[in-house]
Formats: C-alpha cells, sequence, structure tokens
C-alpha cells in the first residue's frame, strides 16, 4: 500500500471502521431473501419479522433500504454505559470492559440507524463522549509509566490503541535504544572492571 | 391525555385504606397504623396513630374517627384533642364483637354511628356522649357487608347474599322500619378473611363493589357485577331507570365513589382501570390505568375536590391531581332534554318529606313535560311486575346437562350462603355465573384503545382488527362510539410483497383476515343482532387491486352474529378459501370470488384459523366458559381431522379476553394461549384421530418476568405472534398494559421452555435460583465439573440480568432440555409426512436439521442427567436414566461416566443396554436385506 511512512506502521480509523463492519449484530427484516455464501461470510436466509445475526455491512446496507430494522447491541444503551462510566471514575487505573470496536460501531449505529436505538440518540453521543474523554485521559496519565518492553492495555479498544500505537511504538523504540546503549555500556564497564580492577559500589545504573 | 400517577409513600406494607373529609387525608392501614395528611400541606410531617391490625373500615364523621378490624373491635378515636390540643391519643374500643366487623356508617343528624359484619348484627351507637352507648341493636339474615346512608336517615345494607334492605333509622324498631328488601340487587360476596386479608390472592373475591351510593335527588347507584359489569341508576322508588356501563369491559367493579358535586363517579375495574361517568349524560368520561408494582392493587378510592385518591395494597396511596376538573367544567350543568325527563321522571317519586334544594326545578322540568313523564311513569309501572325477568338469557346457559336455557334467576335466588368459614372462592364464582354473550373475533384483535396523547376535546381510538405472520390491520377512529365510519390501515412485516395500504371503512368492519394477497373483513351484525333476520357483511379484495373486489350480506337470524371470519393461507391462489362462522355455528364456506360453495352447521363458533395446508381450526363454544375445538381438511371434501374435542382453556374470572394467540407454527400445528394461564400450547399428533394433544411449551408470564425476580419487568405482559423453531415471536407490553399499543412494538423471541422445573427468587437479593440439591462433599467430581459448580454458585449470589439470562441457556436445565428435545422431535417429525411440506427439498433439509439437532441435545441432556445421577450416587436413577438413552455413542459415553466413577456395577449394566441395542440394530439390518 502507498501510504506515506507514518500511516506504515498503523491501521488509519477508516480501516478500523471497515473491520468493525464485520462484526455481527441482530437485524429484524422486514425483507424476504435467501441465504448468501460470500468469501469468508454467510448470510443466512432472511424471513420478514425473523431476527437473524448478519454483518454489521449487511445490517446497514438493508437499513438503508428500510428493509431492516437494527436490534442494537445490549450494551449501546444509557443506562448500560452510564454503569460503564462510573466504573471508569471509581476504578482511575484500568479501563472498563467494552467490546473491542464499541466506538465505530456505536458510531456508525447513531450514523445511521438512529431510530432503532432504544435511548434518544443525544443522550447516547453525549455518554459515549464522556467515556471516550475520560479513557483518553486514562490512557495518556498512563504513558508516565512507559517502558521499553511491555505495555499493558487491557480493556482498550482497537481504536483506542491505534491512537495510542504511533506516538507510543516511537517512545518504547528510543526507550529500548536507550536501554540497549546503557546495556552495552554497562557490559563495556564490566568488562573493563574485569581487565582494570574498579570497586563494585561505583557500578550505578544510569 | 392520561393523567399523571402520583403517589404518597404512606407505608411499605399493607393495605392502606383511605378516608378523606374536607382536606384531611387518613391512611388506615393493615399493619396497626393510621397517618393522617393535610392535602392542602403535603409536604408536612404525617401524623400517626398506633392501632390494631387489619383494619376493615374507616370512616371519619366530623371530629371523630370510627374504625373497624378483623378481631371485630370497633373502634374511636377524638381527632380534635389529637389535632388542636396535642392530647395523647387514646384508641378507645366502643364495641366488641365475636367476628369481624366490617363496615361503619355515620348518622350526622341523628348522631349516631352504626357498625355491622359478619355476626349478621347492626349495632347503633350514641356519638353526642363520650360513652357511646349501644342505642340498639338490630338482627339481619346475613352477613353484612356494607352500609351507606340515603335520603331521610335511611340506611342501606348490602348484605352478604346479594340482598339489600333499606332501614329507616328514625322509625319505632320493628321490622316495618325496613322500609324496601330486594334480593340479588347486589352481587353475592362471601368475607372469608378472619384475620389478615390478603387482597391480592387468597381474598381476591372480597374486592367486589357492593357499596350502594345515595344521590341527593333520591336515586341510588348500585354496582352490578353480575354479567358484564355496570353501575345501575335506580330511582327513589327502587326502579332501574338506566345502566351506566363501558362497552369495553376492565372486569369486575372493585370500588366506586362520587364526587361532592355528585356529577362524577369514579369507578374501579380489577383490571386497575379507572373509569370516570359523568353522572348527568351517564357517558364515559375519561378512562386511565392505575399502575402498581408488584402485582399490587388498588382497593379503594375517594375524590377530593377534582383529585381522585386510591387507597393500595403495597401501602401507598396513589393520586391523580384534576382529573375531574375537565370533565365538570364541559359538561357543567347543562342536561340534554332526555336526560331531564329522566330526572324529572325519578323526581315525581321522591318522597315528599324531601326537601331537596334540587326538588323544585326537577318539578319545573317535570311540568314543562308532563305528558312525556306520564308516558315514563307509566311504563315504569308497568315493567315493575316482571323486573325479575328481564335477566339476560343468553343463548347458552351455563349448566352443563343441556338445560342451556335455563335462566339465572334460578341459580341466584336458590343459593344461600352462610358466612361458616366453609364457603370458598369456588363457591363465590359458582354463584356468580353470568351468560356470555358472543363477540366478534380475529387472532391478534384488541379492543379500542384511547390515544393517551390525544386530548379530551377531540381524542382518538383506535384498535388492531387483526395481527398475523403476514402483518397487522388497525382501524382507527374519533372518539364516540357513534361514529359512522373508521379507517382501516393494512401494513406488512415483508414489504417486498405489498406496500402498506389505507381506505376508509362505511361498514365499521370488526373481524379481519388476511394473507399474502388479499384482505377479507367482516362486519358481524352485532348493533342489529336483536333484529329477526339481519345480516352480517364480508368483504374482500386483493391488495394490490380492487377490481376483484365484492361485499356480500350473510343472513343472520335472531341473536346471530358472526363470530369468525378467515382466508385460507395457501401458495395458490385459486384454491384460497373464504370461511364464515356464526354464534349459531353456521360455517359457510366461499371462493375468492364471492361464491358460496359449502355451508355447515357445527357447534357455535368462537374462532377461526385456517393453516397454509387449508386446514380450517375452529374454537367452539359450547356452554358458558367450555371450549372445543375442530380441525377440518378444507381440500380432503371438508373431512373432520379431529371433531369437537375438550379444548383445556378456560376464560379467567371477570375478564373478557379468553385467547391471547392463535396461530399455526410454520409446520401448520396448531397453537394457543389462553389469557388465563398465558402458557403456549401446541397441538401434538392431531393427525390422529381421537389422539391429539396440547402440550404447555412455553410460561410467557414467567419468562417475560424472569420468574419475577426482575422488580423492573413485574409488570410487563406478552403479546404471542407466532412460533417459528423453538422460538415464539411477541411483543413485550410494559407497564401492565393489557394490548398492544400503537405503533406496533418491534417483536421479541422467546425460547420455548417446557414448564417442569421450579423457580424460586431469592428475596435478598432478587437473584433467582432453580431449585437445586446440596452436593455431597464426599462425591467425587472432576475438575470441570468443580468449575461448572462454582459459576453456578457465582450466578446465585449476584443479581446481575446477565447472570439470570445464563439460566435460559440450553445447557441449563438438562431435565428441560431431554423433554423439550422429545416433545419437539415428535412434533417435527410428525410434519415430514405431510404432502406440502414433504415435497419441498429445503423443507425436507431444514426438518432434518432440526431434528438431528434435537437428536443431539437429546443426547447431551441425558448424558448430563446421568452424570448428575451419579454425582449423587442415585445408581437406579442413572439406570433409568441410561436407558432412556437411544445411541450407541451415547450409552458408551454414559458407561465411561460411570466406570469413571467408579460405578462398575452400572458400567455393566450400561454395556448389557449396549448389546441389546446393537441386537436390535442387527435384526432390522437382517429384516432390511
Amino acid at each position: 500500500m502507498v501510504l506515506p511512512a507514518q500511516l506504515q506502521n498503523n491501521l488509519t480509523p477508516s480501516e478500523v471502521n471497515f473491520l468493525a463492519e464485520n462484526e455481527l449484530v441482530t437485524i429484524l427484516p422486514r425483507y424476504t431473501m435467501q441465504k448468501m455464501q460470500l468469501i469468508g461470510t454467510k448470510v443466512p436466509a432472511l424471513r420478514a419479522m425473523r431476527r437473524e445475526s448478519v454483518p454489521l455491512w449487511v445490517a446497514l446496507i438493508l437499513k438503508s433500504q428500510d428493509k431492516c430494522s437494527i436490534i442494537p447491541p445490549k450494551w449501546l444503551n444509557v443506562a448500560y454505559l452510564k454503569d460503564k462510566y462510573d466504573e471508569e471514575v471509581r476504578k482511575p487505573n484500568q479501563f472498563s470492559a467494552l467490546p473491542w470496536n464499541w466506538l465505530e460501531i456505536s458510531k456508525m449505529l447513531l450514523a445511521r440507524a438512529s431510530d432503532d436505538l432504544s435511548d434518544p440518540s443525544h443522550l447516547l453521543r453525549s455518554v459515549l463522549q464522556d467515556l471516550r474523554e475520560i479513557r483518553l485521559v486514562k490512557s495518556r496519565k498512563g504513558l508516565k509509566e512507559l517502558n521499553e518492553s511491555n505495555i499493558v492495555l487491557n480493556g482498550l479498544s482497537l481504536l483506542e490503541i491505534n491512537e495510542l500505537r504511533p506516538f507510543v511504538l516511537t517512545v518504547m523504540n528510543k526507550l529500548r535504544q536507550l536501554h540497549d546503549t546503557s546495556n552495552a555500556q554497562d557490559i563495556a564497564d564490566q568488562d573493563e572492571y574485569e581487565d582494570g580492577g574498579y570497586d563494585d559500589d561505583d557500578d550505578d545504573d544510569i | 391525555m392520561a393523567p399523571i400517577q402520583e403517589r404518597i409513600a404512606a407505608f411499605p406494607d399493607g393495605n392502606s385504606l383511605i378516608s378523606i373529609q374536607k382536606s384531611r387525608l387518613i391512611v388506615g392501614n393493615s399493619e396497626g397504623l393510621i397517618k393522617i395528611y393535610d392535602l392542602d400541606q403535603l409536604d408536612l410531617e404525617p401524623k400517626s396513630i398506633d392501632i390494631d391490625n387489619n383494619i376493615t373500615s374507616l370512616v371519619q364523621s366530623q371530629d371523630l374517627l370510627f374504625i373497624s378490624n378483623t378481631n371485630g373491635q370497633f373502634q374511636v378515636i377524638d381527632l380534635k384533642n389529637y389535632l388542636d390540643h396535642s392530647i395523647d391519643i387514646v384508641v378507645k374500643t366502643i364495641y366488641r364483637s365475636e367476628l369481624p366487623l366490617r363496615s361503619i356508617q355515620s348518622i350526622p343528624t341523628l348522631n349516631q354511628v352504626v357498625v355491622g359484619g359478619d355476626d349478621r348484627k347492626l349495632v347503633f351507637l350514641d356519638t353526642s356522649s363520650s360513652e357511646f352507648k349501644a342505642i340498639k341493636t338490630l338482627d339481619l339474615n346475613d352477613s353484612i357487608v356494607d352500609l351507606s346512608l340515603g335520603l331521610n336517615n335511611s340506611l342501606i345494607i348490602s348484605l352478604s347474599n346479594g340482598e339489600v334492605k333499606f332501614y329507616d333509622v328514625d322509625g319505632f324498631g320493628d321490622d316495618d322500619d325496613f322500609t324496601f328488601k330486594k334480593s340479588d340487587m347486589i352481587t353475592t360476596k362471601i368475607l372469608t378473611s378472619l384475620d389478615t386479608i390478603d387482597y391480592k390472592n387468597d381474598h381476591q373475591d372480597e374486592l367486589v363493589a357492593t357499596k350502594i351510593h345515595a344521590l341527593k335527588n333520591g336515586n341510588f347507584l348500585i354496582p352490578a357485577n353480575d354479567g358484564p359489569s355496570s353501575i345501575k341508576l335506580y330511582s327513589s322508588t327502587y326502579q332501574e331507570i338506566t345502566e351506566i356501563k363501558d362497552i369495553e369491559s376492565s372486569g369486575s367493579i372493585r370500588s366506586t365513589h362520587i364526587n361532592d358535586q355528585e356529577s362524577l363517579i369514579a369507578v374501579l375495574y380489577s383490571d386497575d382501570t379507572v373509569k370516570i361517568f359523568n353522572l348527568i349524560n351517564y357517558k364515559l368520561e375519561h378512562r386511565f390505568p392505575i399502575s402498581l408494582n408488584d402485582n399490587n392493587i388498588a382497593i379503594n378510592l375517594q375524590w377530593f375536590k377534582y383529585d381522585l385518591y386510591f387507597g393500595t395494597t403495597n401501602g401507598e396511596i396513589i393520586y391523580f391531581k384534576q382529573v375531574g376538573k375537565e370533565i365538570t367544567t364541559t359538561t357543567s350543568t347543562t342536561t340534554t332534554s332526555t336526560e331531564a325527563i329522566i330526572s324529572a321522571a325519578s323526581g315525581l317519586f321522591i318522597d315528599d318529606a324531601t326537601e331537596d334544594t334540587d326538588e323544585e326545578e326537577y318539578e319545573k322540568i317535570a311540568k314543562r313535560d308532563r305528558s312525556k313523564v306520564q308516558e315514563e311513569d307509566s311504563m315504569i309501572i308497568d315493567q315493575d311486575d316482571d323486573i325479575n325477568d328481564n335477566d339476560d338469557e343468553g343463548l347458552f346457559g351455563d349448566d352443563l346437562d343441556g338445560d342451556n336455557y335455563g335462566d339465572n334467576k334460578r341459580f341466584k335466588s336458590s343459593k344461600k350462603y352462610t358466612n361458616g368459614g366453609s364457603s370458598t372462592s369456588s363457591s363465590y364464582f359458582t354463584s356468580h355465573t353470568e351468560v356470555e354473550e358472543f363477540q366478534p373475533y380475529s387472532p391478534g384483535s384488541t379492543p379500542w384503545i384511547q390515544d393517551s396523547k390525544s386530548d379530551n376535546s377531540g381524542s382518538v381510538e383506535r384498535r388492531y382488527l387483526g395481527i398475523n405472520t403476514v402483518g397487522h390491520v388497525w382501524a382507527v377512529r374519533n372518539s364516540g362510539y357513534d361514529q359512522q365510519q373508521q379507517h382501516l390501515t393494512i401494513s406488512f412485516y415483508d414489504r417486498s410483497i405489498q406496500k402498506d395500504y389505507h381506505f376508509t371503512d362505511h361498514f365499521k368492519f370488526d373481524l379481519c383476515s388476511f394473507n399474502n394477497r388479499g384482505l377479507l373483513l367482516g362486519y358481524s351484525g352485532i348493533n342489529e343482532k336483536k333484529n329477526n333476520d339481519h345480516g352480517g357483511k364480508i368483504y374482500y379484495r386483493h391488495h394490490d387491486s380492487e377490481t376483484d373486489s365484492w361485499e356480500k350480506t350473510i343472513p343472520l337470524l335472531k341473536d346471530e352474529i358472526i363470530t369468525g371470519v378467515c382466508l385460507s393461507n395457501t401458495s395458490s391462489q385459486s384454491s384460497s378459501i373464504i370461511t364464515v362462522g356464526t354464534s349459531l355455528g353456521y360455517l359457510r364456506f366461499f371462493n375468492l370470488y364471492g361464491v358460496c360453495i359449502n355451508v355447515l352447521k357445527v357447534q357455535p363458533i368462537y374462532a377461526l384459523i385456517s393453516s397454509s395446508t387449508s386446514n380450517l381450526f375452529t374454537v367452539n363454544q359450547i356452554a358458558n366458559n367450555i371450549y372445543t375445538f375442530s380441525l377440518i381438511d378444507i381440500n380432503q371434501d371438508y373431512n373432520f381431522i379431529q371433531q369437537d374435542v375438550l379444548l383445556p382453556i378456560k376464560r379467567k374470572s371477570n375478564e373478557k379476553l379468553l385467547l391471547k394467540g392463535l396461530f399455526f407454527n410454520e409446520y401448520n400445528d396448531p397453537c394457543i394461549i389462553s389469557n388465563q394461564d398465558d402458557t403456549l400450547l401446541i397441538l401434538q399428533t392431531w393427525r390422529d384421530s381421537n389422539n391429539s394433544k396440547w402440550i404447555p411449551i412455553l410460561n410467557c408470564n414467567n419468562v417475560i418476568t424472569e420468574y419475577g425476580s426482575n422488580p423492573n419487568k413485574k409488570n410487563w405482559k406478552c403479546w404471542p405472534l407466532g412460533l417459528y423453531n423453538d422460538q415464539l415471536n411477541c411483543l413485550i407490553l410494559k407497564n401492565n398494559n393489557p394490548y398492544p399499543g400503537f405503533p406496533l412494538p418491534l417483536p421479541v423471541e422467546l425460547k420455548i421452555r417446557l414448564p417442569i422445573q421450579v423457580h424460586s427468587i431469592n428475596k435478598e437479593n432478587g437473584s433467582l435460583k432453580k431449585k437445586k440439591k446440596k452436593k455431597n462433599p464426599d462425591d467425587i467430581l472432576d475438575e470441570d465439573d468443580e468449575e461448572e459448580e462454582e459459576e453456578d454458585d457465582d450466578l446465585m449470589d449476584t443479581d446481575g440480568s446477565e447472570q439470570i439470562k445464563n439460566l435460559f441457556n440450553d445447557n441449563d436445565d438438562p431435565e428441560e432440555n431431554f423433554l423439550r428435545s422429545l416433545t419437539m422431535g415428535k412434533i417435527i417429525s410428525d410434519s415430514l409426512n405431510d404432502e406440502a411440506i414433504g415435497g419441498d427439498d429445503d423443507e425436507n433439509d431444514e426438518i432434518m436439521d432440526r431434528l438431528t439437532k434435537y437428536s443431539i441435545l437429546f443426547d447431551k441432556s441425558l448424558l448430563k442427567l446421568f452424570a448428575e445421577s451419579c454425582k449423587d450416587s442415585k445408581l437406579n436413577k442413572a439406570l433409568s436414566i441410561a436407558k432412556l438413552i437411544k445411541t450407541d455413542k451415547a450409552l458408551l459415553a454414559a458407561s465411561k461416566i460411570a466406570e469413571r466413577m467408579e460405578f462398575i456395577n452400572l458400567s455393566t449394566k450400561i454395556g448389557k443396554l449396549r448389546e441389546d441395542l446393537l441386537d436390535i440394530d442387527d435384526d432390522e439390518d437382517e429384516d432390511d436385506i
């Protein structure tokens, strides 16, 4: 793919969105359709008013043609998301468990199937934004803990990880290089010590 | 617009009775406490008084408060001393009976108070002195259930046996003081509560209104619960003038109350609906529901200015502000000429001694329309002798011995009840027989529902004429029942087949049936049923054009109506058949162009529905609340597949709705859900004559309310639409609504679940517990099982809905899984042989897939049950389960489980079972060769 160098190590938001479209959602068809076997995906036969699970992209196409109602995921309601927000506030050192694609799916459903959602969309947008912001603040605070070897991202979704990735990767790379350098220096010092007989007490980390 | 329901959290529990005088609201609670509120300052802390438990009546008379209870105590509290002078409260017992006291009536003009109850005695006490001496005692022939005061200190006594007596308190104290007696004037009400009154369960029969209201003009209002509930207006000469009722039944009347201006009567019905009738024109002015949690109910009501207050079984007080205001202002004081005549006519009978301020007005009107008044007068006198013969006699009596034409009077007069404690609720119901009238019914139809969004001036009513698997038809009309037209809309679930359309209906169609191609509407002729040789109407049209549409008049006899119409749902257009059934059992068949092709006389038709294979399913009513069904194959020369087989459903007492759902599943098995128990029944082995069986496969109410474990869902109800695979497609009705609203909510799917397992609710944390045996610590459990146990424990410790939902997983209950796979497997495999399905490869494959799934579930659930029995060391049970296993593979697994748990003997026995199975297989193979 011909992309600028800074984007080559990372998924773009539209790519993340594209991946999220493969998530299965339940729909209530208002349309009868035979089953389809696609590459990697199977769309079951649809009959009016019988719930079926289909990939989100199929659901959105049908929805745009007014051929189905999308049953919103169980987590996409104000009460649940408020609970999660409270949990985020209560536990400052960890992220609450939200679906892997919560941001993308909620954005797509709010944009294209807002009439099927159980709560008013402005309330949902508001609580989603609150959640997003508090998690962003947390993830930025967490950058203090960055080290050269590992990073724990439990509870973060794909899009949130991708937001961090360019910065974190660069910083961790630098940290690693520094660490390698300091290690190399240590080894050199050790060698010198063995050769020249330095005192142990002077062997401080950098 | 529905009024806003507000509440006063007076008590956390117990039955709360209310009494309002001026702005003083007194709430008496059965848990032994009274609270006094000032309605003008509700935010002030109420004052409390301790009393005895189980209060039955509460009456304020000026500054005295009288209370009675089931212990037989009649007590008085001096509120003036308590409230004004802060003198310590004294609850003084002024009379005591051995049996519960039920009702109190104060007679302020004579400074007397009367109390009566189960001991059949009325005791009059003097309230002028602080000693409250008993003045006299009056013995009666039955228990007293209610007391009220009429004009001229006439005490109206309602007795348990349905008799009403009018007693002149001013009289000489002899039998002549009973100015009027009449039996069967009110509903018989046997009060069986001796201590705690449980209105929700054991004593729900005690909540039937028996209190009579006397109006200032001398008339009386009597609640009538025999037959369709209504309020009957009687003149001062005890003649029935009119009946105040709503077309839409809401069950029996629980309580009534008239406002101070006597312009409105508020009626509380058994389905927690409140209806407000105008006492000037006797029309329904307002109807709204009361919504309470946890199956709690409202028990009494009272007006205060324009507000309505209700006592409830959960201790709290519900009120609706200003519900009477709009009505009062709109109807004001103007009366129509006919009403004036009625009032005047009744006014003529008022006793000379009556000095009512309104009397002069009545006299003037009476003079103005003297001739009309005389007509009324003579009519009433003529009716006098026959008044008892006016009981509605339906077509089908309530006795089963064939004497269908017997009248109700015999039942009522021959039954005498005592309050000896042996009477049960069932005896109440047997005496409470009513002759049902046939109503037109289409599957999924609802009564007219007032649009809550519309205002009172131009309210709109809607109803579903029918809901089925193709779509729904609904009608809309403006308020008032005399509207000549309604608008019909038909909506399809599958938008690829047809587009929604609507049209104006001038015939007021009340029946409907439709399939993918056409719409059949019917007018039952219910409004003209008293006419000889009247007619009903049917109308058919294709969805896409009106070119071939037609209408036809169906001949009907006197008292006959069309009860059901049905359009068969076949794949080829030419063979669709229209069926029209009537309340006299005439079953007429038409082709799609209106040509009558057959006519049959069967048992009276209650409902009709047709399957995709043109099997006609009829519900017939053979006697009061007794129903049968028949299955007729229209394509096979109208052969009866099943004929007049008893249907195991009954109408819920005091409820009009019999069937919540009537439909076929995708393989043409009839399914039915009655309003009585909310259980989905499916007909098994209906293809064999005399062998059809109804199988309960889902209790909708339990599943919707999560077995009562979720307090938010307690008032949820289910409105079924259809059964596909193992899932019931239905609508969820929230807020205790009995019918679906507009627009139609999105359907949900409930997995079927045979009602064999007991689920109890852990009240402490509200979580659902399945009854489960304790595990034996000595048992050998493998690691997986231990993990499962731990998971189960977690599940029971928390109250999250997710955990509760897990209980409904396939893996949850092996016993239910086993029975479900067996039952549904049998039902589905029967349909393999059907011609219509058997010929279709896709359908066949689908059935085979489902059968395979059931077979896997069958083995899996049995193995789980087997393992559980082994775990509990119940080896005989384990062997009995092994004997149910049909496949060698599963038997081998069972044998391994037994071996692992070191039950070698059991393992050997299973080995023998396997050998037997192999022998059978070999024999079969040889036979095949």
